[in-house]
């Protein structure tokens, strides 16, 4: 079977290499030969339609300068001259000279009859022995026909009569003089072999490329390299690139030819209709066979086949000869792996794998290293399972005193409690006098708050009694005023008085000196006198009692005084009294939140009593779960001596 | 003052009035059997002092006195008494007596004879007495000089009865004399 397993990598990895080996290949040589094909078709047809239109505009320019030619030669004076005075050989040498120069086969001057007036013909073209005007009478007639119709310069299409050695145009136009009289018809004929020359040879085109000319008859109009020169005119070529050519259509196309060829054609036509006024037209076609043109590529579609099958021969074999490295050792792995299964562990690894730097060399030293230890392990394995054994019955003895001091544990947690709910009914106790405390303050702030009001009444009461003891004083001091006046009253009743006592001295004189007639008014005098030292002594006593009533004032004022400062005093004390209130009603206060304080703080501390309770309840689980944990713990030992046991039993089995 | 004002008071007061003043005359009206001298009575630095009633014309205020440059000493000024201008004498210069503010001269008794007018001041004008003749004593051997010249006896009372004729006759209170 794990020979089986090993073939089978093998075969894997030679399969895989070569799949993988085989796709970019053949896609990269796919993309390759169809990208150079794409590339040299379009190469070659720009080619050929690049060459075409060069021959293209060769021929028209040659067409054009024909035309112009004729039309020059029409209008000179020499020429209007010669035929106005009928010296028509007096024409002859500029004729041969445009003959010469342009390579022209024939030139002629015609009447408007049709009378042949003159001819002059090329050095190399006459056509044997005869002159032109025989040869091609049927042509010349057709050209005089067309100008004497059109009444301007004609072209005609290329003909070849029965008689006629060459292929040949002609080009013809009427002669006016000044006064424009039609005089004469100039006609140019022109050798097809002048057109052929243009499109002859292959150059830049290769073996297969042609260009040539094909009328509006789809007749060829000039050679091929296929064709004799004798199937000009003859050959009929309608194919697709010469109908689009002759309808003035320009393009490039991949189609079989007349001669059931696959060839690139460039098509193009010559516009005659619209240029030169005929109605005829041709069409210019260059090709090139498809065998040459695409040729090249062919060869490299081989050379693509050929590098692929060898390169896959090669990564076949690669990926053979590296799968076998590869499965080798990983089978010689499995040997041991299976020897080790059964407890063998006395077999060696063969050194030349071990020697080996690579990922194998690694893992069958790293393998070998690590049976190596596997082997000491177990060495050790045996030896800790019989210190196990001991240890066991170590923590058998640790776990019964464990048990013993669990049990201890859980008495001095009832105690504990115990004394929890006694601390939580004395802080009960505190909790509920802080209370009534805080309720007694709040009282004594009201009390206090009443005082103050009560303090505060008395000093506005007090400060009623100053202003009126301020009246009392004012009125005193007026009544002080008032006895000065008085005094003055009596000063002015004593001073009557004293005058009166003098007068009733006088009175008494002048009764003294009457004698005994005057005794009667001295005695009256004497009674005014005792009046007025009555009212004398009247004085003094109302002066005596003035005196005590400004003693009596003055002592008043002083008492008011002293009723003021009293008062005064009395202010003081009130507002001391009022401030040692407010002190006390903040005392109170303080006293209240301080109660309050308590309060709370009595409260937290009954619910951190709670809590404690709790937890002491939690204690105690714990200790009741320590002591199953003990029981469980005293099981779990003995199973591990039996575990210790089996693992000596299969530790015993392996060779070591 | 210890009692109030009521009718019933007034009555009273006005009752013991009138008997007081009822007294005096009755007593005089006794009195009159003997010889007595009517005498003005005043005081002239505290001391009692009278002069015969005789004498005197009349008692006024003092007022106005203008003093008089280049005269004795005891000539206080003249005064203008109804369009007549009279001398007036400070006797206490002249009798010695204590002078000053403290015993002040507001009154001016005017003595006159058939030919002399003259102003003595006087500090109080106490009053006139009936002087029975035989109480009066002659001056004491201890006043001499110008007391006893202007004296004319002492009563039993101590007032110093003063000689009003020697006063307005003596040569030696009047000033004549002439400026040089």
């Amino acid at each position: 079977m794990l020979r089986w397993y090993s073939k089978r990598i093998m075969a894997k990895l030679t399969t895989q290499f070569f799949i993988v080996g085989l796709i970019p290949l053949v896609l990269l040589g796919g993309i390759t030969y169809f990208y150079s094909r794409s590339v040299i078709e379009a190469k070659a047809f720009n080619h050929l339609s690049a060459i075409n239109d060069i021959k293209k505009q060769q021929i028209e320019q040659f067409l054009d300068s024909g035309m112009k030619n004729l039309e020059a030669l029409s209008r000179s004076q020499q020429l209007q001259n010669a035929l106005a005075h009928k010296a028509y050989r007096e024409m002859s040498p500029l004729l041969q000279y445009f003959v010469k120069i342009f390579d022209y086969r024939h030139i002629y001057l015609l009447s408007n009859t049709g009378a042949l007036l003159h001819e002059v013909s090329g050095q190399n073209n006459k056509e044997g022995s005869k002159p032109g005007a025989e040869v091609y009478t049927d042509a010349l007639t057709r050209i005089r026909k067309a100008v004497q119709k059109a009444d301007a310069q004609v072209m005609s299409d290329i003909i070849q009569p029965e008689n006629a050695a060459h292929a040949s145009m002609f080009m013809g136009t009427p002669v006016y003089d000044n006064a424009g009289n039609q005089l004469a018809l100039l006609i140019f004929q022109i050798d097809a072999a002048q057109i052929n020359d243009f499109l002859k040879g292959s150059s830049g085109l290769g073996k297969t490329g042609r260009t040539y000319l094909v009328g509006s008859d789809y007749l060829l109009r000039s050679q091929t390299y296929s064709l004799d020169k004798s199937e000009s005119l003859k050959k009929k070529i309608q194919t697709m690139a010469v109908e689009q050519g002759i309808n003035n259509k320009g393009g490039t196309q991949r189609i079989t030819d007349y001669r059931n060829t696959a060839v690139l054609s460039a098509y193009e036509g010559l516009n005659m209709k619209e240029r030169f006024g005929t109605d005829f037209n041709w069409a210019i076609i260059s090709q090139i066979d498809a065998s040459e043109a695409l040729g090249m590529l062919n060869r490299l579609g081989l050379n693509i086949v050929w590098t692929i099958l060898v390169l896959m021969v090669l990564i076949g074999a690669v990926g053979y000869f590296q799968s076998r490295v590869l499965a080798r050792p990983i089978r010689s792995l499995s040997y041991h792996i299976m020897a080790i299964d059964e407890g063998n562990f006395t077999m060696e690894m063969p050194e030349d794998y071990k020697s080996r730097g690579d990922e194998i060399g690694m893992l069958v030293k790293s393998f070998a290293k690590t049976a190596k230890k596997f082997q000491q392990q177990i060495k050790q394995l045996s030896k800790s399972t019989r210190q196990l054994l001991t240890s066991t019955s170590q923590i058998s003895t640790t776990a019964s005193q464990l048990a013993t001091s669990a049990s201890e544990t859980s008495s001095s947690i009832s105690e504990v409690t115990t004394t929890v709910e006694e601390v939580k009914q004395t802080s009960q106790l505190a909790s509920d006098k802080a209370e009534h405390v805080y309720k007694s303050s709040e009282n004594t702030s009201k009390i206090s708050l009443a005082g103050k009001q009560a303090t505060e009444n008395t000093t506005a009461g007090i400060n009623r009694i100053k202003e009126e003891m301020n009246d009392i004083a004012e009125s005193t001091i007026k009544l002080s005023e008032q006895t000065k006046s008085i005094e003055e009253i009596i000063n002015t009743v004593s001073d009557i008085a004293d005058q009166s006592n003098i007068l009733s001295v006088n009175a008494s004189i002048e009764a003294a000196k009457a004698g005994e007639q005057g005794k009667g008014f001295a005695v009256v005098a004497q009674e005014v006198k005792s009046l007025a030292d009555q009212s004398k002594e009247a004085t003094t006593q109302v002066r005596a009692i003035l005196g005590d009533i400004q003693q009596a004032t003055s002592t008043a004022v002083m008492a008011t005084e002293r009723g003021s400062k009293t008062v005064e005093e009395a202010i003081e004390l009130a507002e001391q009294s009022g401030v040692a209130i407010e002190r006390l009603e903040r005392q109170v206060n303080e006293s209240s939140d301080s109660a309050s304080q308590i309060m709370a703080s009595n409260q937290q501390q009954l619910s951190g009593m709670d809590q404690l309770s709790q937890a002491m309840e939690s204690i105690n689980d714990a200790t009741q779960q320590n002591l199953d944990g003990v029981k469980q713990l005293e099981e779990a030992i003995k199973g591990l001596e039996e575990f210790a046991q089996t693992i000596r039993e299969i530790i015993s089995r392996y060779k070591v | 003052m210890p009692n109030k004002e009521t009718p019933q008071n007034t009555r009273e007061v006005l009752q013991s009035r009138a008997k007081a003043l009822a007294k005096p005359v009755h007593r005089q009206e006794t009195a009159e059997a003997e010889e007595t001298i009517e005498t003005l009575t005043f005081l002239m630095a505290d001391e009692d002092f009278g002069v015969e009633l005789r004498f005197v014309r009349a008692i006024l205020p003092l007022k106005q006195l203008t003093p008089i440059p280049g005269v004795p000493a005891h000539i206080s000024g003249v005064i203008n008494v109804r369009g007549e201008i009279l001398s007036v004498m400070d006797l206490r210069l002249l009798f010695e007596l204590k002078s000053g503010a403290a015993a002040a001269s507001p009154y001016v008794m005017l003595l006159s004879s058939p030919d002399m007018v003259f102003g003595i001041q006087a500090q109080k004008i106490t009053g006139i007495q009936h002087i029975p003749i035989n109480t009066l004593q002659p001056g004491l051997p201890t006043i001499t000089g110008v007391r006893e010249k202007y004296l004319k006896g002492l009563t039993d009372s101590g007032m110093a009865l003063l000689d009003g004729e020697k006063l307005l006759t003596d040569e030696d209170l009047l000033v004549y004399q002439t400026t040089d």
